[in-house]
């Protein structure tokens, strides 16, 4: 039983620094080529980032995660309840929103939920927005 | 640091879908339109979010008013406030 525990523990020295969640979360590769630059995500995917890095010198290498584009899914067509719903949070309630108003209309978002999503897809009558967090 | 706003997403009349692209900066969010999949990122010290590269390379969208604060400060300035309900 030690023995095992040993070489596991010899095995989590040796493979836990080398594996990317643990030490970097940088790009799975950057590529190069005929004077472009991508960066490659975990699910293989390419995104250009040529303009990126010589107009706004974000470098390739420093983006993280590349987590793909469907690890994160936004909220679309989100539901809002109102004061005298069951569900409404009393107003005691010390949790992070986000809130903004536009067009008369206000409307708060839990952080617990945008951390999960990043994105709600949203629109105030005819005025189209983000919700980014 | 973590950032929370709202953006215009209407550019040249057309609306745009946005989401996470999975890959963050400076530990901020790079978004991408479902569109175009151009990357969309707020540029430290402005009031929008730019795209950096993609087809509105250079095209910015607006930042609207928001806050990020506590629900009970945010019910006692929005008493009219909706609430997102979402699983």
């Amino acid at each position: 039983m030690r023995l095992i525990i040993f070489i596991f523990s010899l095995a989590a020295l040796f493979v836990l620094p080398n594996c990317s969640a643990f030490s970097d979360p940088g790009p799975e590769d950057v590529i190069r080529e005929d004077g472009k630059v991508f960066i490659v995500d975990r699910t293989g995917k390419r995104w250009e980032v040529t303009h990126a890095e010589s107009r706004y010198g974000l470098e390739a290498d420093k983006f993280q995660f590349g987590l793909g584009p469907n690890a994160i899914l936004p909220i679309a067509n989100p539901r809002f309840i109102s004061q005298g719903s069951p569900a409404f949070p009393g107003k005691g309630e010390t949790f992070l929103v986000m809130g903004t108003e536009i067009n008369g209309e206000s409307r708060a978002y839990p952080i617990d939920v945008m951390s999960r999503h990043e994105v709600a897809i949203e629109n105030f009558d005819s005025t189209y927005v983000t919700v980014a967090y | 640091m973590q950032l929370a706003a709202v953006y215009s997403r209407v550019i040249d009349g057309e609306v745009l879908t946005f989401a996470a692209s999975g890959w963050t900066y400076d530990d901020t969010f790079v978004l991408y339109d479902h569109q175009t999949e151009s990357l969309w990122y707020h540029l430290s010290g402005e009031e929008s979010m730019t795209c950096v590269d993609g087809v509105y390379k250079d095209r910015k969208l607006p930042e609207l008013t928001s806050a990020l604060t506590r629900w009970n400060n945010w019910l006692e300035d929005f008493p009219a406030t909706k609430f997102l309900d979402y699983p």
